[in-house]
């Protein structure tokens, strides 16, 4: 009786755990944030002009490891959502790290890439490219950060015993939100950096 | 008094796996992951005809994008709701993009003005 009280209190009449279900409800929000952003850029793509243009300070190897480590990280993820379900609280602690390591090396990654580029000369104000390009990889590169925020929060958590098996859910719902920082990149690799200009 | 017309509550459901390991499924799915990737830049430095490296590359991000979501996170074994609740803006913002696109004359690229 007392478990049936308890599911009632936190279920939605959907059946769906309102935590689950709020993150879902953001990351659609969220959709209309990016995709405002990416429309701004495709609409002002290659009408810059004056320089740099993208071709002359892409490095489309750099960016492609950048990539491709980003999208590693969503299967560390979703291996620390998996451990925790199984009630594996050393493998999701591993987990969680490696996956704030590896966004780590993503943020380090774009700064290193936004340095660069400063250095050959775009700025933020300097053309129509400059602009939307670092608004956009910008507050990406601020999701992923509030990620890592995230994920580190968790495993301190867990270290203090406040993130058990029974809160599976928490590491879901946080992983939710790491994918789709994921999948907004697969977007803006191809549109901003791999599709032809 | 209770109400019965509310769904029950299906923690299985919601979780979508119940408790199985799916530490295999998703390694695999991140080995396609980085196949896909590594056909995305090679057709990046393949000389071919305009339209179709874009064809080829919005596919294959497209097929990216669809892996995470529906395995990574859940949505294909995971309640319905959940698709219309995120699929639902997705599609109206790939709309808005398409309309704007088309309002500044980019829809159709008509490639850079350096």
């Amino acid at each position: 009786m007392a478990q049936v009280e308890r599911a009632a209190e936190h279920y939605t009449s959907t059946g769906v755990h309102p935590s689950k279900l709020l993150m879902w409800l953001f990351l659609g929000s969220d959709c209309f944030f990016f995709g405002s952003l990416i429309a701004t850029y495709q609409a002002y793509r290659g009408q810059s002009l004056v320089g740099p243009h993208p071709h002359e300070v892409f490095d489309i190897p750099y960016t492609s490891i950048s990539a491709f480590v980003l999208l590693m990280s969503s299967l560390t993820m979703a291996l620390a959502v998996n451990s925790i379900r199984l009630g594996k609280m050393g493998a999701t602690r591993i987990w969680l790290l490696l996956t704030a390591m590896l966004g780590s090396v993503f943020v380090g990654g774009q700064v290193f890439e936004f340095t660069t580029f400063v250095h050959k000369g775009l700025t933020l104000g300097v053309n129509l490219f400059g602009t939307t390009f670092y608004v956009l990889t910008g507050f990406h590169g601020a999701h992923v950060t509030v990620g890592i925020i995230i994920l580190l929060s968790l495993l301190f958590a867990s270290f203090l015993g406040r993130l058990t098996p029974r809160q599976a859910m928490t590491v879901e719902v946080a992983g939710l939100y790491w994918h789709f920082v994921d999948i907004v990149w697969v977007v803006i690799f191809t549109v901003v950096y791999l599709l032809p200009y | 008094m209770a109400r019965t017309d509310q769904k029950k509550p299906n923690p299985a459901a919601d979780v979508g796996t119940e408790q199985h390991d799916l530490t295999v499924t998703y390694i695999r799915v991140a080995a396609v992951l980085a196949v896909v990737t590594l056909i995305e830049v090679a057709t990046y430095y393949v000389a071919m005809a305009r339209g179709l490296t874009v064809s080829v590359l919005l596919a294959l991000s497209a097929v990216k994008f669809a892996l995470v979501v529906l395995y990574f996170m859940h949505l294909k074994f995971d309640n319905k709701i959940l698709a219309f609740v995120f699929s639902g803006p997705l599609l109206l913002m790939i709309a808005v993009g398409i309309a704007l696109m088309a309002l500044f004359g980019t829809l159709i690229y008509p490639g850079p003005v350096w």
